[in-house]
């Protein structure tokens, strides 16, 4: 028999989603890329329109199972596919974008009550150092929400800055669920 | 530097690795813009300040939290963390951490600041401050642990396995951070905590996946 446990990363378009998965995953990871066509194209050439896909191999017959989904509300639906038994959510902002914080506007106005309990952290990807201003503007953000959660700057490239941002999403699985509670996950015989 | 007395009036700064000229230019831009600052703010030793500003420049790391605020200044701040202020100081910005610091309440001010040896006052976390993110796992196990709920400082220290002293630090300067909300049970003799059998799941479950990715559990 076999277990699996539920990793969400969402965010805007362009935020590093795919990266993510691509940097963590053991197998090769499932993405539903499409050239963009509109505005979009002017800063890549494609983008998520469903969900991306990657595994981790815990061992023990046992994995992690990440997928992205998009932070634009017309993807919502596509959350019901992963809320069961979901361990937490990494949402991801592309800090060198100058619409930044309106893209993590959406993304929590999409997606904020449904990950509001959940452990979560907010990666400020593609830049080394975002401003004091970014952070302030994430922060303002995320009270208007009502979330708690850590915002720190990852490269999504790096598996070093993912695997900081897993312990610390971790600690947050593990001290932050109730003591009643135990690690749901989806089993396989 | 002149030893300046705890009031709630005053926010004591202190610098730590600037030269002489600095020390002056910042003494003059503290005259500029007191009439604009809501407490009056005077510079003292770093053992006796509310804030500390640190040059990065000449010394490798900032300093853990012990009570106060810390900030980075550097003439190359953007190869420093978020946060990190520009060296020779810039008005504006100084203008900016005085005034967010001056609305904070000290530590040894705020309401009940003895309750937690009574064990009457519950925690609950407002808000994960930036600088968090470079705490210890002791106190991230703690934020983790208020996430959701109000706990007390034993209860949070049974859940977490975390010595009490080190939870009390930790809620302080949260509290410092103003990150918290307060819980004051109405009943002064407040129940005892309730043990805790952490149950073994998510330990397992983060231990493999930490050892999978390479961080210790």
């Amino acid at each position: 028999m076999s277990a699996s446990y539920k990793l969400l990363f969402i965010g805007e378009p362009g935020a590093g989603k795919t990266t993510c998965i691509g940097s963590l995953s053991d197998i090769a990871p499932l993405c539903t890329d499409v050239h963009c066509t509109d505005e979009l194209a002017a800063q890549k050439e494609s983008t998520t329109v469903a969900l991306d896909y990657g595994e981790l191999d815990l061992g023990d017959q046992s994995r992690l199972l990440l997928y992205g989904l998009p932070g634009q509300a017309r993807f919502k639906f596509m959350f019901d596919v992963v809320r069961e038994n979901l361990l937490g959510v990494i949402i991801l902002v592309d800090a060198a974008s100058r619409t930044a914080l309106d893209g993590l506007g959406e993304t929590l106005e999409t997606y904020a009550a449904d990950v509001r309990e959940l452990p979560s952290v907010i990666a400020l990807n593609k830049h080394a150092a975002p401003s004091a201003g970014l952070v302030e503007g994430c922060e303002a953000l995320l009270r208007q929400h009502g979330l708690v959660a850590p915002i720190m700057a990852v490269d999504a490239r790096r598996r070093a800055d993912l695997v900081r941002m897993f312990d610390l999403l971790f600690v947050m699985i593990e001290h932050g669920s109730e003591s009643s509670a135990q690690p749901e996950a989806t089993t396989w015989h | 530097m002149n030893a300046v007395a705890r009031n709630s009036t005053t926010l004591r700064l202190a610098c730590v690795g600037f030269a002489a000229e600095e020390l002056a230019a910042l003494r003059r831009l503290l005259g500029l813009l007191a009439s604009h600052l809501p407490r009056q703010c005077v510079l003292v030793d770093a053992g006796a300040a509310d804030l500390v500003m640190v040059n990065l420049d000449v010394a490798a790391d900032l300093p853990g939290p012990r009570g106060a605020a810390v900030v980075g200044c550097s003439t190359k701040p953007k190869e420093h963390p978020s946060g990190t202020l520009y060296r020779p100081i810039r008005a504006y910005q100084l203008l900016a951490l005085l005034s967010r610091n001056a609305l904070r309440q000290p530590v040894a001010e705020s309401a009940g600041a003895g309750d937690d040896e009574r064990g009457t006052s519950r925690y609950r976390l407002r808000l994960w401050p930036a600088q968090a993110v470079g705490w210890s796992h002791e106190w991230w196990m703690v934020m983790a642990t208020i996430r959701r709920a109000h706990h007390g400082v034993d209860d949070i220290a049974d859940r977490t396995g975390v010595a009490r002293d080190t939870v009390r630090r930790c809620i302080a300067e949260l509290e410092r951070l103003q990150a918290l909300d307060r819980e004051q049970l109405q009943d002064r003799h407040a129940p005892a905590a309730v043990p805790v059998a952490r149950d073994a799941g998510w330990r397992t479950l983060a231990a493999r996946v930490g050892r999978v990715l390479g961080f210790a559990r």
